[in-house]
């Protein structure tokens, strides 16, 4: 089970899903927190602004809260979470690019923010550890696009191989290949950035 | 940095380059990528030091470990926000009904499109959607206008002929008296000969067929009337069965442009059969005036022969010069 909702079980979810539509707004509230870091994740990885990652959040939830009537029950609530998310991300990047803002260097994921630093024992310690955030982040956007969205799905959003191949339209045995050709290809670009 | 498995991809012996670490063939890329799976799944669920994988996997599960840190979750205070705004957001945002399920992975289609830009959030997904069903409204209404106006130059077997037919057949039927709906048949009677004109023998054969059908309904709408509206939409009908027939038969050896072309001829007798002069040019019997281009009143006159009961002799070379009045037609068949 994924982290963040150890505690809810599949039969949980749709139980939640089925309150949450027929109005139960603390139902709703469990989704959101159970998904929500998750989603916020996988949005952080690929679009590499932490602002734009919170808008594509809010726009995910608010599109699952509209679109709760269309999700079949018994399905997979992950992998239809996620495909949201994952065309909320498309859609960023296209408006991104009619407004030529397309700047693939400009950011490095939320990694960088004072506030997401986890703890360390010192102020050298937490520079070093920021730097080699950032190396990595930039690494990993340097990365093909399709290498990004599998390693965004499957490591930043938590979903299992078969999951993600359902979001991206990919037998599982192909989603398996891919993330282990995208870790090769980040680990070499992680040496390469690390000289 | 920490890996869970106590190894960095940099270091020792596990480094992006270092020696080891790459797969020996085919075989180990397999294992290696079944290995890496589970490891990711670990990872996933929080725990990676207890994934038992060893060699490139457990290198690449660390890098994967790695990616996952540099790329931390929001802040809580950001969750706790978002949160507020959401509910207090669902709060309006309509929840779609089961009707309107789709697939999962298939969000409706709105989803697909039309993304929100940041500003847009405090409208909520209705106020959202609101420009686009505007748009399609206003689509519809401009194909709904410039349809029927297009339509209105179609010819027969144009791809806006149909449109077109369908408005005539709603004005027919709309019509309030017999005599109109005649006329209105035969206008696309007309039509459907000028389409004939001069095309293969196929479609000639299906335009007269068609033209027929039409001038026998319009006969039929006029045989209970009487008065000299009547009596010329009558003769017009008639006049466009000898086109018919001369549409019927235009390649015949003995086939003559009798009634083709504009004509001149006089023609006073209004009845059927009896070689009438055949849309003699000096119409007198009117109808066509509807601006629909009703189209009769062709044929170069004469097509000789008045008087002899056939259906207007086809005689080549017998248009020339014989446009002039037909005054004997008699209409005996």
């Amino acid at each position: 089970m994924i982290e963040g909702m150890a505690e809810l079980t599949e039969v949980d979810v749709e139980a939640l899903v089925r309150d949450a539509r027929a109005g139960d707004r603390h139902a709703l509230g469990r989704l959101y927190d159970t998904y929500r870091d998750r989603v916020a994740r996988f949005a952080t990885g690929r679009l590499g602004d932490a602002e734009k990652a919170e808008d594509v959040t809010s726009e995910t939830f608010e599109a699952v809260c509209r679109n709760l009537g269309s999700y079949r029950a018994g399905t997979d609530f992950e992998a239809w979470l996620f495909t949201i998310a994952h065309r909320r991300v498309a859609d960023h990047f296209r408006h991104r690019y009619r407004r030529q803002e397309v700047a693939l260097d400009e950011a490095v994921p939320g990694g960088a923010r004072p506030g997401a630093l986890p703890a360390v024992a010192g102020p050298e310690e937490a520079l070093l550890a920021a730097e080699r955030r950032a190396e990595v982040a930039g690494a990993f956007r340097r990365l093909r696009p399709d290498q990004q969205e599998v390693l965004a799905l499957r490591v930043l959003g938590g979903l299992s191989a078969a999951q993600v191949g359902e979001v991206l339209g990919k037998s599982e045995g192909a989603v398996r290949v891919a993330q282990h050709r995208a870790l090769q290809s980040l680990r070499t670009a992680m040496g390469v950035t690390a000289g | 940095m920490t890996h869970p498995n106590g190894t960095g991809p940099s270091g020792p012996g596990n480094g992006p380059s270092g020696p080891g670490n790459e797969p020996t063939g085919p075989g180990d890329e397999l294992g290696g990528v079944g290995a890496l799976d589970l490891a990711l799944d670990e990872l996933a669920a929080g725990d990676l030091a207890a994934s038992p994988v060893e060699g490139e996997a457990a290198v690449l599960a660390a890098v994967a470990a790695e990616l996952r840190a540099a790329v931390p979750p929001p802040p809580p205070g950001a969750a706790e926000r978002g949160r507020a705004a959401f509910l207090a957001r669902a709060a309006d945002l309509p929840v779609e009904s089961d009707a309107a399920a789709e697939p999962p992975g298939e969000p409706a289609t709105a989803e697909l499109h039309g993304p929100a830009p940041a500003a847009a959030h405090a409208a909520g997904g209705r106020r959202r959607r609101l420009p686009v069903r505007v748009l399609a409204l206003a689509a519809a209404l401009v194909v709904l206008a410039a349809v029927p106006a297009v339509a209105r130059q179609a010819r027969p077997g144009t791809a806006l002929w149909p449109v077109r037919q369908a408005g005539q057949e709603l004005r027919a039927s709309m019509a309030d008296d017999p005599v109109r709906r005649a006329h209105l048949r035969l206008n696309t009677a007309a039509e459907y000969l000028a389409a004939g004109a001069g095309a293969g023998e196929e479609r000639r054969e299906d335009m007269a067929d068609r033209a027929e059908e039409l001038i026998d309904e319009a006969l039929d709408q006029l045989k209970d009337v009487s008065g000299s509206r009547a009596a010329a939409e009558q003769a017009r009908a008639e006049r466009l069965l000898l086109e018919v027939r001369f549409l019927e038969h235009q390649d015949d050896p003995g086939g003559g442009p009798g009634s083709s072309g504009p004509g001149s001829g006089d023609d006073r007798s209004g009845r059927s059969g009896s070689g009438s002069g055949s849309s003699g040019g000096d119409d007198r019997s009117g109808g066509g005036d509807d601006g629909d281009g009703s189209g009769s009143g062709s044929g170069s006159g004469s097509s000789g022969s008045s008087g002899t009961g056939s259906s207007g002799s086809k005689t080549p070379g017998s248009g020339e010069g014989s446009s002039g009045s037909n005054r004997s037609g008699s209409g005996h068949d």
